[in-house]
């Protein structure tokens, strides 16, 4: 009885194994990236398809800044074709890394670089948002689809179909912004949170008023929260903004003193667990921002579109 | 200006603020002399594994927090007792084990980093009524309790032994003392945050040591100095435009600094 048993076990594992061994043969291999935040995650995902596989080094929802290397981090890096990061303002310890592995990764893609070969215009060296500009999206797109085409050129064709695809959703998007984004009731927009939205305000002709500077962890002093309140008075400001996955504590006590409404943006890259749980794409993400802006804001759309 | 005096923000700040101060103030002086000043750095290390698992259970941190606190402050009493250690043996222990779960626990779940972070250096500024209203009742219960207890609470600080001798219940005092630490501790980390708690419980208290030629002058003292760094720092925070929490700490610096100075100047009251 007890030797049937065993000898099932065997049989269970030898089948496990050779399953296993044979599913291995007929993969091609994939193409190993490795980005570091949600939004570059998505949008690589979104053009390598089933001929790549992607890993997030930051758990979306972690920490960016101090964010620290677990062992199987390392393993991963090891084995990486490509990089995709955004740029030293927000990766800070991606130099040690390299240091830490002994080697350099084989290819990296710099989003804040590629803009910069381009001479896009607006670019702030401390401010790492570039992902919530949709034209920088499209940019950073086109650099990664031409990248994965030289790693494998069997897929170039693949790659650049994709490619198109999601560049196309990305400028019907980036359009959907600024048709609907026009004749707003006002266009301050203030945010009890650290600067990130800058290169958003800037595409859609908003007037980004932020209560810290584009480090998350700093503080507000007692003096900016005041203006920002003096400021929704003169002005008859109606909304304010924070960043979806932290309790708006600042957008609470600010509200308590002028009676404004308090509206939540995603930055793409802290998610709130029910969207982690539906999967929520960046672009949906966007798409969400978009809607709460144009609430909020009380913006009516061009009507001139033809 | 008068926008400013006006302003809830402010109001609420300076509110909350002041009663902490005056909870700090008081307890830092027997905690100092009792030679327990780090007493509320490691409680902070315990709240923050409370704050953790707050965020783990998404549900109410700062309450849980002040649960695993008041545990962790027991904790380190009975470790003192039953190991024979020295007063901040048990207190390292405790600590480390506070800050090693609260990592583990942040790392089981990789995802509320930025939260978390908020409590590193509080929001005095951005605090709602319901928490002036509870550092009210603190202070309220701290002033009451040291109150009755007065006698037997410096009698314990200055001759335990003898205290112990006498009928003193000292076991008792010291389990008040450090659970009012701890519900203090945990007002700390939401107004200045976890870094910066400690300063408020040591550095008015020590500086009014320097001073002070009574006792009860000491505790005023060290209330007056917790008052004037809370009330000075909410105002540079406006004037410099610079987060509250570390103004605070800062004008408790130089309080303690000219302090230091007027003992050397022999200038005592």
């Amino acid at each position: 009885m007890k030797k049937n048993k065993v000898l099932f076990f065997a049989l269970l594992l030898f089948l496990f194994l050779a399953s296993s061994q044979l599913a291995r043969t007929e993969q091609q291999p994939k193409l190993k990236i490795i980005t570091t935040i949600y939004p570059l995650t998505e949008l690589v995902q979104n053009i390598t398809g089933d001929r790549g596989e992607v890993f997030q080094l930051i758990p979306t929802g972690a920490e960016v800044h101090n964010f620290q290397l677990r062992p199987s981090d390392v393993a991963q890096l090891r084995q990486a074709d490509l990089l995709v990061a955004v740029g030293p303002a927000l990766e800070p310890w991606l130099p040690k890394i390299e240091t830490a592995l002994g080697r350099k990764i084989k290819q990296k893609i710099y989003f804040f670089d590629e803009l910069k070969k381009v001479g896009f215009p607006g670019l702030v060296e401390q401010d790492p948002h570039l992902w919530l500009d949709l034209k920088a999206d499209d940019l950073l797109v086109k650099a990664v689809v031409n990248q994965l085409a030289e790693l494998d050129p069997k897929g170039r064709l693949y790659y650049s179909e994709r490619g198109q695809k999601l560049r196309a959703k990305i400028s019907n998007l980036d359009r959907e912004f600024q048709e609907q984004l026009a004749n707003c009731r006002s266009n301050i927009f203030i945010v009890a949170g650290h600067q990130a939205f800058g290169y958003l305000a800037r595409r859609y002709h908003l007037q980004l008023v932020s209560l810290v500077g584009a480090n998350p962890e700093s503080r507000p002093g007692l003096k900016k929260i005041q203006e920002i309140i003096e400021l929704i008075k003169k002005e008859q400001v109606k909304a304010i903004f924070y960043e979806s996955s932290v309790t708006p504590y600042y957008a609470r006590a600010i509200a308590q003193e002028t009676g404004i409404e308090l509206y939540p943006l995603s930055t793409g890259v802290h998610l709130r667990p029910e969207e982690i749980k539906n999967k929520i794409g960046f672009l949906q993400l966007m798409k969400q921002n978009l809607e709460t802006l144009k609430k909020a804001l009380g913006c009516s759309g061009r009507k001139d579109r033809q | 200006m008068t926008e400013l005096l006006t302003s809830g923000i402010f109001l609420r700040a300076l509110l909350a603020g002041l009663f902490l101060a005056l909870a700090c103030g008081l307890l830092g002086v027997f905690l100092v002399l009792r030679k327990e000043a780090m007493i509320g750095h490691g409680l902070a290390h315990v709240a923050f594994s409370g704050l953790a698992l707050g965020f783990i259970l998404n549900f109410m941190p700062l309450a849980i927090s002040l649960v695993v606190c008041l545990l962790g402050a027991i904790l380190i009493l009975e470790i003192r007792e039953h190991g024979s250690l020295y007063g901040d043996t048990a207190l390292g222990i405790i600590s480390s084990a506070g800050l090693a779960l609260g990592i583990l626990l942040v790392s089981l779940k990789r995802g509320f980093g930025v939260e978390l972070m908020s409590f590193l250096f509080g929001d005095i500024l951005a605090i709602s009524s319901g928490e002036v209203w509870f550092s009210g009742v603190l202070a309220l219960v701290v002033v009451i309790l040291l109150k009755i207890n007065y006698q037997a609470l410096i009698f314990m600080t200055f001759d335990r032994e003898t205290a112990l001798v006498s009928g003193v219940r000292v076991k008792r005092l010291e389990r008040m003392l450090v659970l009012l630490t701890a519900m203090t501790v945990v007002l700390g980390l939401k107004l200045v945050g976890i870094l910066l708690v400690t300063a408020l419980l040591v550095i008015p208290a020590s500086a009014s040591l320097q001073v002070a030629q009574s006792f009860k002058k000491t505790l005023l003292i060290s209330t007056l100095f917790s008052f004037v760094s809370i009330i000075s720092g909410i105002f540079l925070s406006y004037w410099l435009d610079t987060p509250a929490a570390a103004m605070i700490v800062f004008v408790a610096l130089l309080l303690f600094v000219g302090a230091l100075i007027s003992k050397k100047k022999k200038l005592i009251f």
